[in-house]
Parts: C-alpha cells; sequence; structure tokens
C-alpha cells in the first residue's frame, strides 16, 4: 500500500473518532493516536469548559436577552437589545393599544367594523442574564444590585465584574470533579494479514487493525489474548467505535 | 537519551526572528521535540482545544525510572524490584514568552538584567485533573518552566495577598495578564523583591522530574480534591473589587456571599431539575429563537431543548 493511500485510511480513521466527540492527538512518528475527551468524572458524560454557569445556581449561559422590564426572552442574534415582546399586564394579559392612523384617528377592522388593537411592544432592555427565575440573581433583594455589578450588561456579558464561570458541575449529574479521559490507539494498516507483526504493541490501550479500509477489527488491550487477528472472519466491515466510549 | 533538557532541538532556528503570532507552531512542536528525547511519548492535538501536548511514558511506580527513561511497558529492571511499568500521562498546555526587560533594572551586563514573562490563565485552563501541566516556555533564554496544576495553585494563591490571585473579576472574565514571573540574574523567581519566591525547582530538568513522578497517578484522588477545594473556594467568590464597593458595601457582600452557601448546587437532583426547569421556559420560546441557542451547544441534548430540525439558522452553514 503506498503512502498516500495509509494515510488517507489513518485520516478517515481519526477523524471518525474526532466526529463521535473525541479530541485527537497525533504522533507524526508512530502509528499510534491519543483521544482525549474532557469528562465528568462520575457520570463520565461530556465536560464543556467553554460552557458558562451562573455562580448562584449553575445555570448554563444559554446566550438569549433577558428583557428586564416583562422578562421576555429574546434571540442574541437580535440587532437591538429592545425586548420586540408584547407587553403583559399583571394578570399576564397581553396589553393591547389602539391602532392609529396618520390623522390620529383609531382605526376601524373592515371586517369586523370594530375598533383595531394591537399589543403594546415591551421595548425594555435586554440583558445576558440568568434565565432561572429562582436564582439569587433574579430576586427583587439582588437583581438591581447585580445589574450595577455588571455594568448593566447582564451576568453573562459583563466586563466589569463577572459573575459567571466554566463549566464547573455536570449538567447530567451535579458532580464537580472532571478529568480528562486518555488512551492510546494503535493502528495497523495492512493490504493483507499476512503484513500483521507477530507481536503487537502492547504500550497501546486499544487497537484498530483495518484491511486494505475495507475491513476492521477493533479491541481492547485485555482482549488480545482472546482474539485471532489473523482470522479474516472475525473483522467487520464497519468500524466499531463503541468500546472506545469512557461511560 | 538526553540529559540536556531543554535542548535546542532546532540549531537553525533563532526564536528571536519569530514574529510573535506565527510563532506557536515552532515553540510546541520544540517543546514536543524535548519531551521526545527525554523518553515521552508525545502527541499533538489536530484541533487546538486547550491542550498542546499529550505526553506519555512507562515508569516503575516504585519511582526507579530515570527521568529520561521508557520501559515501554515492561517490567522494571532496577535489581531488586521487576515491578510492571506503569503509564503516567500528562497534560501540557504551553505558552511561549519572549522575556521583556524590566525597566527598573539598572544592571548593564546583558544577560544578567531583570526581566519577566507575561502570561493569562482563564478559568478553563483549570479542570479537576492533577495531570495538567503549565510550561512556559521562555524561548529567548531556553527555559522551561514547568508547573503541575496544583503547585501553580497553591504558589500563585501563597503568593497574592488574601489568595486574591483566582479571587478577580479580570481572572474569571479570562484577561487577567500576570508580570511576576522574572529572571534575576540568571535565576527564575515568582515575585522580584525580597520575598520573592525561588522556581528553581520547576525549571527545565527539574522541572521535568517534578511531573515525572507516578505519585500523581497514585494520589490522583486526593489531589482532584486539592484541585477542586481551590475552585470552590476561590473561582466562585466575589472579591469586594472597586466595582463592587461602588454599589455594595462589605456586608452587604458578606449577606449576599452567605445567601449562595445555603444554596446546594452540587447534587444531582438541583442539576436534573434545573437543567429541566430552565428547558421549559425555552421550548415555550419561538422555534427560532431556540434554534439560535442551539448552535451555541456542541451537544444540545445536554440541556433537553426541543429544537426544531427543520428550521435553519444562517449562522449554522459552515464559513470557509
Amino acid at each position: 500500500m503506498d503512502r498516500a493511500t495509509k494515510s488517507r485510511i489513518y485520516k478517515e480513521i481519526y477523524y471518525r473518532l474526532e466526529s463521535l466527540k473525541f479530541d485527537i492527538f497525533i504522533d507524526e512518528s508512530t502509528d499510534i493516536l491519543t483521544i482525549a475527551r474532557n469528562v465528568c468524572s462520575k457520570c463520565f458524560k461530556k465536560w464543556h469548559q467553554d460552557y458558562n454557569q451562573c455562580i448562584f445556581c449553575g445555570s448554563v449561559n444559554y446566550f438569549v436577552f433577558k428583557c428586564v422590564k416583562c422578562g421576555g426572552i429574546s434571540s442574541i442574534t437580535s440587532n437591538k437589545l429592545d425586548c420586540k415582546k408584547a407587553a403583559l399586564d399583571e394578570n399576564g394579559d397581553v396589553i393591547q393599544k389602539p391602532v392609529l392612523n396618520k390623522k390620529g384617528i383609531q382605526v376601524i377592522a373592515r371586517e369586523t367594523k370594530l375598533p383595531k388593537f394591537e399589543p403594546v411592544i415591551c421595548g425594555g432592555q435586554g440583558k445576558k442574564s440568568c434565565i432561572n427565575p429562582n436564582c439569587l440573581s433574579n430576586t427583587e433583594e439582588y437583581k438591581h444590585l447585580i445589574n450595577k455589578i455588571t455594568d448593566e450588561k447582564g451576568l453573562f456579558n459583563s466586563k466589569k465584574g463577572s459573575l459567571s464561570i466554566s463549566q464547573m458541575w455536570c449538567l447530567h449529574c451535579g458532580n464537580n470533579i472532571d478529568e480528562y479521559f486518555t488512551a492510546q490507539i494503535k493502528v495497523y494498516i495492512c493490504d493483507d494479514l499476512t503484513q500483521l507483526p507477530d507481536k503487537v504493541d502492547i504500550s497501546a490501550d486499544f487497537y484498530i487493525i483495518t484491511i486494505n479500509g475495507n475491513k476492521y477489527l477493533s479491541f481492547k488491550k485485555d482482549d488480545l489474548s482472546k482474539l485471532d487477528i489473523f482470522n479474516l472472519n472475525i473483522y467487520e466491515e464497519k468500524l466499531q467505535t463503541d468500546l472506545f466510549d469512557p461511560r | 537519551m538526553s540529559h540536556i533538557f531543554p535542548n535546542n532541538v532546532y540549531p537553525l532556528v533563532d526564536p528571536k526572528h519569530y514574529f510573535k503570532f506565527y510563532k506557536v507552531n515552532f515553540s510546541e512542536d520544540y517543546v514536543g521535540e524535548n519531551f521526545r528525547q527525554m523518553g515521552w511519548d508525545v502527541y499533538a492535538p489536530i484541533q487546538d482545544k486547550g491542550i498542546d501536548r499529550i505526553i506519555v511514558k512507562y515508569v516503575c511506580p516504585k519511582g526507579h525510572t530515570k527521568v529520561n527513561e521508557n520501559l515501554q511497558g515492561k517490567k522494571c529492571h532496577e535489581v531488586g524490584c521487576g515491578h510492571e511499568s506503569i503509564k503516567i500521562t500528562r497534560l501540557i498546555q504551553i505558552k511561549t514568552r519572549r522575556i521583556i526587560k524590566d525597566k527598573s533594572s539598572n544592571n548593564q551586563n546583558e544577560t544578567d538584567q531583570k526581566a519577566f514573562l507575561g502570561y493569562t490563565f482563564k478559568p478553563k485552563d483549570f479542570i479537576t485533573d492533577p495531570r495538567v501541566c503549565f510550561l512556559l516556555f521562555s524561548d529567548w533564554t531556553n527555559n522551561f518552566l514547568i508547573f503541575q496544576i496544583n503547585k501553580f495553585m497553591n504558589l500563585m494563591r501563597e503568593k497574592s495577598d488574601d489568595n486574591a490571585y483566582f479571587k478577580s473579576a479580570s481572572f474569571k472574565q479570562g484577561n487577567d495578564k500576570k508580570n511576576n514571573i522574572f529572571l534575576i540574574n540568571s535565576n527564575w523567581y515568582l515575585g522580584s523583591d525580597k520575598d520573592k519566591t525561588d522556581l528553581s525547582e520547576f525549571v527545565d530538568i527539574r522541572g521535568l522530574e517534578g511531573i515525572s513522578s507516578p505519585y500523581i497517578e497514585s494520589d490522583i484522588g486526593k489531589l482532584s480534591n486539592q484541585i477542586l477545594k481551590i475552585k470552590e473556594e476561590d473561582f466562585l467568590d466575589i472579591g469586594h473589587t472597586e466595582t463592587i464597593q461602588e454599589h455594595m458595601s462589605e456586608d452587604e457582600l458578606k449577606s449576599l456571599k452567605n445567601k449562595m452557601k445555603i444554596l446546594k448546587i452540587d447534587d444531582q437532583d438541583y442539576f436534573k431539575n434545573l437543567i429541566q426547569n430552565n428547558a421549559n421556559i425555552i421550548n415555550k420560546l419561538d422555534p427560532a429563537i431556540k434554534n439560535s441557542i442551539k448552535k451555541y451547544f456542541e451537544d444540545p441534548s445536554d440541556i433537553k431543548i426541543d429544537f426544531d430540525e427543520n428550521i435553519s439558522d444562517d449562522d449554522t452553514d459552515f464559513e470557509e
């Protein structure tokens, strides 16, 4: 097999692993790659250092604006920070205002012959606040103070006084310890079984053997003595990857 | 195997000629090559995600392996030992900095001038994994300062007033530039005053020895909890900074902090309910808003929101 083909197959394998949300690390001088993933130490679900959590309640930053007046939530891709939501009265009903024409006279709907009304737009300021209504940062006692501390921009967007932190609690189980799962995978890319070595590299944790990029066998180091890697019948057409999952 | 560490593995290259924004690959490969020469297997990321190199070697669990040796999965050959070797892994974050001459230095001798290294760390750099190591590469002087994460955190905390290093708002925001590592008369220190801390145990071969111990693996639980303790005490602390002083007295701040402690945020049910309750709020919103949220999450199922696959968001298109 020429070097270019071998390189293509090798890349195909590690891109496949990368698509499964592993971080891929390679050593250009060997055919061993390292898969890694930042995970919760308890449930092994993925940890995300780029997610921010509110330091008061642990809510994740959902990248939305929350209106300080009506609590309405709008997309962060909105061009303006003014809340476009319909304003609500104390009963939660939409506040209506008469539709007026250019002369300031209330418009009458043609179909119903009744005066036309439209919702009053809130127009309140949107901030990148915590959306959890039970969060300390949203209580009457503290929300105005926290707004001032965060430079009127909201808990997740302050330049002066940040009150969010990169992920500290697992979103699934609440555990507060994370770790980096890592494993070495030795990859053998062969034209046929005769090219396999008599003894595989014992320093890897897992192995992937592929015959021409068409047949695959993946297994753990512990299973090496149980398998006959020279038996093509145990190879499959698809690359099995479940065994690499730390969960 | 080499005993010189770091060794100039790219003698054709003078780091002084590199424009700082282009020297990352050279520097990280330089570091990686040096670890390789000391017996480590070195792995480089295919995407830049925070960890710059993963290094791995097999050592005797009793500490018999030399600093430049790798047992490659075989037993320890020390007479009377014969233990199976264990794999040790280190997650290296590399920061390459040119030293800057300190303006207060009066020493005319170029090699002995007082100079400092600037660096910035962010909260997301501090995962609770004690195998994380920070490597400051002073490229103009060819020194590696290598800190295992626990040691770094303790050192920086102890050296700052009121353990303030990790409490500041600027640290939380990720823009806390520090210029507190000094090279004075060819020795490295934390600080430059009479109370400066000698950093020689972290420099070059001694720094490498400090991270080559298998005891990090054997104490991993205890070391993780130590990192967590600092994060809980300092990362979550709100300091009484100038900004906060303008709006809150110290007593008001104390009262707020006490209320924060009352909230139980480390149990499974609390978080399950929190994620679901927040998802209930989001799920009532317009589908376009929900979909604008989706692109910020690598795994949207984490946050239990019902996204509509049929609604596209312009920003989700891959940009070339």
